[in-house]
């Protein structure tokens, strides 16, 4: 017979407020093998975690049930515990009475004390049938996968080469930089995006212990913590490695058809090209979508013109397989798309342009050499309207979440307009100005007070087009007025979102995410840059907007996150894996075809004298104990140690049957 | 034909193609066939095939799968064979499939034509090794009008119709014992640690017994109706086989023992896939 012992928490009044905790360890001592049955205000407390250490010697105890919390919250704490009571850490149970019972279930106290008891009498059950199971330990590939090189991206794997491990940088672009790449300058401090960039993006190419993949994608995920099975898709730039990146292949290209992605359209590129001329690595890509050749079979001016013959027009899309320990997720954003907002011109009218657009425009290497001038005409500016929250803080288009930076980088673009061209006046129309931050607040009081531009606080309801002016439809809510600004141009503060494939991404690392497609974290404070699923670290604004001091600052938290990952000789690994009963194994090879993990392999065995079969075999560094083998198969041959059929089967009977509570 | 497949196998044996063969051949009396198993040539006289040959064969090939075999199949057997292979049961190239031309079996009790038989579209067999006769489809589709009539009932009708059923099940476990991919080393109905399914034979368990069962052969099931023949108390399990069929069909556009690299619905997942209950 077990000899169990039952210790009950009060979570303070977290559980006690609305269970009736005293009940519930009467109950528990009324059941058969339960030796001793405690409450006790904080359980997870030193204290608490004595009474148990106490008690497992007083009664010799060898089983431990814990009805307090979520396991996920304090599994960890109470197997320790009873590690130290000399017991193994595996013949612990926690019974949930707060997440599933008190919190759950306030309005009605007697009711949740039933349901305790019962909680508590399924942990009971199931811990009767519970083994010993013994710590494994897993190797781990030193070397770690960066996907995204946009800041986030460049800082994390400087920081992990800088500790000396590998790392590989995979951008889905032809050049690492990413988003900050386009900008002109940073706020508060007005430094220049690229000088400060810059330096970071030669310093990946020049580090020995990166290795750069650019105009490459992850495409398939495999594995686990310090075992990840990574392929990623190179694919072909048709470029080979002699190029020296003179670019006289870019500059004899006859064919302009398609529009910059790094201009944001503002102005076109050819159909060989290197998106900026910064970029790492300085090698162009040919766009064969677009590319006269690939069309049409005729051109070939890029591989005449190149003087080392670089051009191979035969090159393939390539899949290569790595080993990785650890990923850092830093996929960064998109702008919102405002042709959603039809009172903005639906995205229709050429002189309402995009803040990105506007970076480009302003930048002295854009497309028009840092001229501010109107995309229709070309001409130049005098008034300029800015509009705040487009995309973001708007339950309408179902962003209803502040973007963090478009205040900031707004009043950034009205100072620098007023520093390139003195005689233009700037007009900015916002919800509130949210400038939390070192020296944010003083930045946006020095546009207002020292640049003069207009803050008018209300939404802009229309705008249209009269002669080549804009009219700008708004109301000031602080003055109560309808206001009319007739505008030259119009800059959208658009909000930042997810990239496109966000959710894809997410689900190759079964990650999970929002309902925007934002990663969510393991935990939104104390574990800020960890994912649910071990190993897989995410940095930047794939997790939420946010400014690139607060990017950095993830991107290196994510670097020590996988130094100190790395920094271990062993991983330990969870023992509550499955495992095949080979003896009632049938072969069928469904749990090999259902398995996420590729941790199963068939095998041909002898599993008894003279009974040669094909069956099924559990690797058990590669199980994550997922469960999925368990449920597929019908001839019940597989198990989940921890979670075993019979432990599961006890529970299932417990919670059927009625509480036998004479009390 | 008998004299065609008498020789066919003669020979597959004695040119040692097949170790065993497996086909009819004249019980009792003369509405009743029974399994024959030859390992001689000589003794392949005893082979028949007739409209009695109510039987699936494919039954035998999973205790038999050590060696190289011949298989009598009318053409809806085949899909077991098939089914059995996508299983990993034993390998394509050791089952000789031997197709025989059907016009229909009689069940003997009533010696009406199997239900199964109305609307066949593979009287004449496909995908097997050999083919011996001719027959010819029936043009009509696979009719499920009996199912669909029967879905149409309320919860309550349902459910008391299959309480009553069950009531009758005497628990022999006829049904597992013919079902061809019923062929697990160890059936869970009979595990004691843990015991999923208690033993006693009430209709509750009956019915639990029943459940687990058609949510087992989900997807793999392919409707040869020899479950129904077999139940000595009659109860219709057709109907729940025949219903897993066209849910299989409806919901996952799946038909078991069609192909033997097919993933089954359960097994697979894809963001398309129907939400709907299957049972």
């Amino acid at each position: 017979m077990a000899r169990i012992g039952v210790f009950v928490c009060h979570c303070g009044t977290n559980i006690a407020g609305v269970v009736d905790v005293t009940r519930v360890a009467k109950y528990a001592e009324t059941l058969p093998g339960v030796r001793i049955s405690v409450d006790y205000k904080y359980m997870c407390s030193d204290p608490g975690q004595n009474t148990i250490i106490d008690a497992v010697k007083k009664y010799n105890l060898d089983r431990i049930v814990v009805a307090a919390c979520s396991p996920r919250m304090h599994e960890g704490t109470f197997r320790k515990t009873i590690e130290r009571a000399g017991l193994n850490p595996y013949l612990m149970e926690m019974a949930n009475i707060r997440e599933h019972v008190s919190w759950v279930h306030s309005d009605d106290k007697e009711l949740a004390t039933q349901k305790a008891m019962k909680v508590m009498e399924m942990a009971v059950a199931k811990v009767r049938r519970s083994e010993a199971l013994s710590k494994m330990f897993a190797s781990i590939e030193k070397r770690a996968l960066v996907i995204g090189g946009g800041i986030a991206g460049i800082q994390a794997a400087l920081d992990i080469a800088g500790a000396g491990y590998k790392v590989v940088l995979v951008e889905k672009e032809p050049s690492i930089g990413g988003r900050m790449a386009q900008l002109d300058k940073t706020f508060p401090t007005l430094d220049c995006s690229a000088c400060i960039l810059t330096p970071k993006m030669v310093a990946v190419s020049q580090d020995p212990n990166i290795t750069l993949m650019t105009y490459a994608e992850v495409v398939e995920v495999c594995g686990y913590v310090g075992q990840f099975d990574v392929k990623i898709k190179q694919k072909a730039k048709s470029v080979n490695s002699k190029c020296i990146g003179c670019g006289v292949c870019v500059t004899k290209c006859p064919n302009r058809k398609s529009l910059s992605e790094f201009n944001e359209k503002l102005a076109p590129r050819k159909a060989i090209y290197t998106p900026f001329p910064q970029a790492v690595p300085n090698v162009p890509v040919i766009d064969r979508e677009t590319c006269t050749f690939f069309k049409t079979g005729k051109c070939k001016i890029c591989e005449k013109v190149c003087p080392t013959g670089a051009i191979e027009y035969t090159q393939q899309d390539e899949i290569i397989k790595e080993k990785f320990g650890a990923v850092v997720v830093a996929t960064g954003f998109n702008i919102y798309d405002h042709s959603n907002y039809g009172e903005y011109g639906y995205g229709e009218i050429k002189d309402v342009i995009s803040s990105l657009q506007f970076e480009r425009l302003i930048n002295s290497s854009g497309p028009t050499d840092g001229h501010v001038v109107r995309p229709s005409d070309h001409k130049e500016v005098k008034n300029v309207v800015f509009i705040q929250c487009v995309g973001s803080r708007d339950e309408s288009k179902h962003r209803p979440y502040c973007s963090r930076v478009c205040c900031m980088y707004t009043a950034k673009q009205a100072m620098l307009l007023k520093d390139h061209y003195p005689e233009t006046q700037s007009y900015v129309f916002y919800i509130d100005i949210r400038s939390a931050g070192k020296n944010y607040e003083e930045f946006v009081q020095k546009a207002q007070n020292d640049y003069g531009v207009v803050y008018l606080r209300g939404r802009v309801s229309k705008i249209y087009e009269r002669g080549d002016k804009l009219i700008v439809k708004g109301a000031d809510t602080l003055s109560g007025a309808q206001v009319e600004v007739e505008a030259d141009m119009v800059v959208l503060a658009n909000g930042l979102e997810p990239k496109a494939n966000a959710k894809e991404l997410a689900q190759l690392f079964h990650m999970s995410y929002d309902q925007y497609g934002f990663y969510n974290e393991l935990h939104p404070k104390l574990a800020p840059v960890e994912t649910a699923i071990s190993g897989v670290f995410v940095a930047g604004c794939c997790i939420s907007p946010k400014d690139i001091p607060d990017t950095v600052a993830q991107a290196s938290a994510t670097a020590a996150k996988v130094c100190a990952l790395f920094s271990k000789e062993k991983l330990e690994v969870e023992p509550l894996i499955a495992n095949v009963n080979q003896l009632t194994c049938s072969g069928c090879e469904t749990c090999y075809n259902v398995c996420p993990y590729s941790a199963i392999e068939m095998e041909d065995k002898e599993v008894r004298r003279g009974d040669m079969r094909h069956v099924a075999k559990v690797l058990e560094s590669v199980c994550k104990g997922c469960g999925a083998c368990v449920g597929s198969c019908y001839c019940k041959a597989v198990d989940l140690k921890g979670f075993s059929d019979r432990q599961v089967m006890n529970q299932i009977e417990t919670a059927t049957t009625e509480l036998s509570t004479n009390d | 034909m008998d004299k065609e497949l008498q020789e066919l196998i003669k020979k597959l044996l004695t040119e040692k193609k097949a170790e065993w063969a497996i086909g009819y051949e004249k019980a009792y009396d003369e509405f009743s066939t029974r399994p024959a198993f030859i390992i001689d040539p000589a003794d392949t006289a005893r082979l028949i095939f007739n409209k009695y040959c109510i039987n699936n064969l494919g039954l035998y090939l999973t205790k038999l799968k050590k060696n190289k075999l011949a298989v009598v199949c009318k053409g809806c057997d085949i899909a077991t064979v098939f089914e059995l292979i996508r299983e990993k049961q034993f390998k394509r190239e050791n089952v000789a499939i031997i197709g025989v031309a059907c016009e229909g079996v009689l069940d003997k009790r009533t010696n009406k034509l199997l239900e199964k038989c109305e609307n066949c579209q593979v009287k004449q067999p496909k995908g097997a090794d050999f083919t011996l006769g001719n027959a010819k489809n029936s043009e009509k589709p696979k009719s499920y009008a009996d199912v669909v009539e029967f879905e149409k009932k309320s919860s309550k009708e349902k459910l008391e119709f299959w309480n009553r059923q069950f009531e009758k099940c005497i628990r022999c476990y006829a049904c597992r014992n013919v079902c061809p991919v019923c062929y697990c080393p160890d059936c869970f109905a009979l595990r004691s640690m843990p015991e999923y399914l208690s033993k006693h034979v009430d209709a509750d368990k009956n019915k639990l017994f029943h459940m687990i069962r058609m949510q087992h052969v989900f997807g793999r099931c392919t409707d040869c109706k020899a479950c129904d023949t077999a139940c000595p108390v009659n109860i219709p399990l057709s109907m729940l086989t025949k219903k897993l069929a066209k849910d299989a069909k409806e919901l996952f556009n799946y038909e078991s023992g069609a192909d033997t690299d097919a993933r089954p619905p359960l097994s697979t997942y894809d963001e398309g896939d129907s939400e709907s209950d299957i049972m």
